[in-house]
């Protein structure tokens, strides 16, 4: 717990999460605006939940630059020498504080990105309104696609230790893998982060896989990113 | 306190570090001196835990590293490796490192008074000069108070004053009983602040023991006129006299000065010149580097 305290304290006394915060939350808040406004007539409950849902790329790329930041700016090795504890366990400790301050930042997202793009779909849209219980299953959706997207990304941070190729990396995870995928087998992009991501931010309709379904593989995919993450730094040097 | 046992360290096909031992004592400061490129870093790295040996081992206390990891209260290490962020204070940096060594905040600003911090604690560390920063490295080092210190060109960037300060500290620190491993490239700097010495070339260790026994007083100059009747004088006595073509004088070794000089006063023998010889740590240095080179 002492590790993850110290972790979660330094990434809250850089302008990193702060920056990534202002940022993450005008674009959702701009996205929404946009959707609402500029897309036709959206008159269904799916085209609402689309126009509300929105891709966490900021939060992917915040998980990536806040744990690569750690080896660019050489601050590892101070945490691992005077904790007394191995890298690895000063590794894991530090996805699980970027974890726990990606998901305050998927939470300040999409509360600003509903607090704006509901009342709009409201006032400018026909058709039923979106109602709480479908509000809330799409919120946690989006949490959970955001907090699980800073995951990804700082377990990529970890294993490629350097900011700019972590965030190539997650792009190429996001988008240039899910395309190479879909030619060999479409139904296997379901199974893609992009994939599962979709369908948590309601960005896709009628896919084979169910909400908790996409949650549980893009779950898999950030847990086991970020556990080969530890496994590699355990067994690399921060010299 | 702390001991290299047969270290080696490859990286693919380069050889950084090839079959070193030695030991860090407690009680003294030991200098570890080498040319750029010697391994000197990756060395300390190993010795910190940072870097893992490709063979070998490191003791802490008797203990393997691999079984009692270095911790602020044992080992403190101010190595390039060691950083800070740009963008927090002195004192975030140094109170997240205190959090997660689980020691107390009144530690904190102790050790920024101690490396004279204290004024700037609330200024980034993007603002501090080279000297600052490494002001700030050492500070983070001093933390836990540790038994063993591992210090790697520690004076890089600090002015005059910065360095008589690190020279007390170091000096302070063997006398209460810690160990102190400081690796310079300043050899008259290390002269004057270390009991031992190690020095490496290419990897390996070519001397490792007391600065003493590096430097020691080693001949006479003299100057005279009756080099035949010096010889004379000064060969039973268990002298030997060489003459310096390049200078016109006589080196004569195997006695002090005062000796030579008791010698030459008996045999009547004016003395235009009676210089001891002294060698210098650079001179041993640059020796050592080029006997192996």
């Amino acid at each position: 717990m002492t590790l993850i305290v110290g972790e979660v304290r330094k990434l809250l006394t850089i302008r990193t999460a702060l920056w990534f915060a202002l940022a993450s939350v005008a674009l959702a808040v701009l996205n929404g605006i946009l959707v609402s406004l500029a897309s036709g007539t959206l008159d269904e409950v799916t085209e609402k939940e689309e126009a509300l849902g929105g891709m966490p790329l900021l939060l992917l790329f915040f998980g990536a630059v806040a744990v690569a930041a750690e080896h660019r700016h050489r601050t590892a090795a101070p945490a691992v020498l005077v904790s007394g504890r191995g890298p690895g366990a000063v590794a894991a400790a530090r996805l699980v504080a970027t974890g726990a301050v990606g998901l305050g930042l998927a939470v300040l997202t999409t509360g600003a990105a509903f607090a704006v793009g509901v009342p709009i779909l409201a006032a400018h849209h026909p058709g039923p309104d979106l109602t709480a219980a479908q509000l809330i299953p799409l919120a946690g959706g989006c949490v959970l696609a955001g907090m699980l997207s800073v995951l990804v990304g700082a377990a990529l941070g970890g294993l490629l230790r350097n900011q700019i190729a972590a965030v190539v990396a997650g792009i190429v995870a996001y988008f240039v893998a899910p395309s190479l995928i879909g030619m060999i087998s479409a139904s296997a992009v379901d199974y893609t982060p992009f994939g599962s991501l979709q369908v948590l931010t309601r960005g896709v309709h009628g896919s084979a896989h169910s909400v908790p379904a996409s949650a549980l593989a893009l779950a898999v995919w950030a847990v086991g990113l970020a556990v080969l993450a530890v496994l590699a730094e355990r067994r690399r040097d921060l010299g | 306190m702390l001991t290299a046992e047969r270290l080696t360290k490859r990286y693919r096909r380069v050889t950084a570090v090839e079959d070193v031992s030695f030991d860090v004592r407690p009680g003294v400061v030991t200098g570890f001196l080498g040319p750029n490129g010697a391994g000197k870093t990756t060395m300390l790295a190993m010795l910190a835990g940072l870097v893992r040996p490709t063979s070998g081992r490191v003791l802490l206390g008797g203990t393997p590293l691999a079984q009692r990891r270095p911790e602020a209260r044992t080992v403190g290490v101010a190595i390039d490796s060691c950083g800070a962020h740009p963008g927090r204070s002195a004192r975030q940096h140094l109170r997240i490192l205190a959090g997660l060594a689980r020691l107390p905040r009144t530690r904190v600003e102790e050790v920024l008074a101690l490396s004279g911090l204290a004024d700037v604690a609330g200024r980034r560390v993007g603002t501090f000069s080279l000297g600052m920063r490494q002001r700030l490295g050492l500070a983070a080092a001093l933390l836990g108070d540790p038994e063993v210190l591992l210090l790697d060109e520690p004076t890089n960037g600090l002015d005059p004053e910065g360095i008589r300060w690190l020279r007390t500290l170091l000096r302070e620190r063997a006398e209460r009983g810690r160990a102190v491993l400081v690796s310079s490239h300043l050899l008259s700097e290390a002269a004057q602040t270390v009991d031992d010495i190690v020095v490496v070339r290419q990897g390996r260790v070519v001397h490792a023991g007391a600065i003493a026994a590096l430097t020691p007083a080693s001949g006479v100059w003299v100057r005279t006129d009756e080099p035949g009747r010096l010889a004379e004088a000064v060969v039973p006595a268990g002298g030997r006299i060489t003459p310096d073509a390049a200078s016109g004088r006589y080196l004569i070794e195997g006695l002090d000065a005062p000796a030579v000089a008791e010698a030459a006063r008996r045999a009547q023998v004016d003395l235009h010149e009676l210089t001891p010889r002294s060698t210098s740590l650079e001179d041993v240095f640059l020796e050592l580097m080029g006997a192996r080179s």
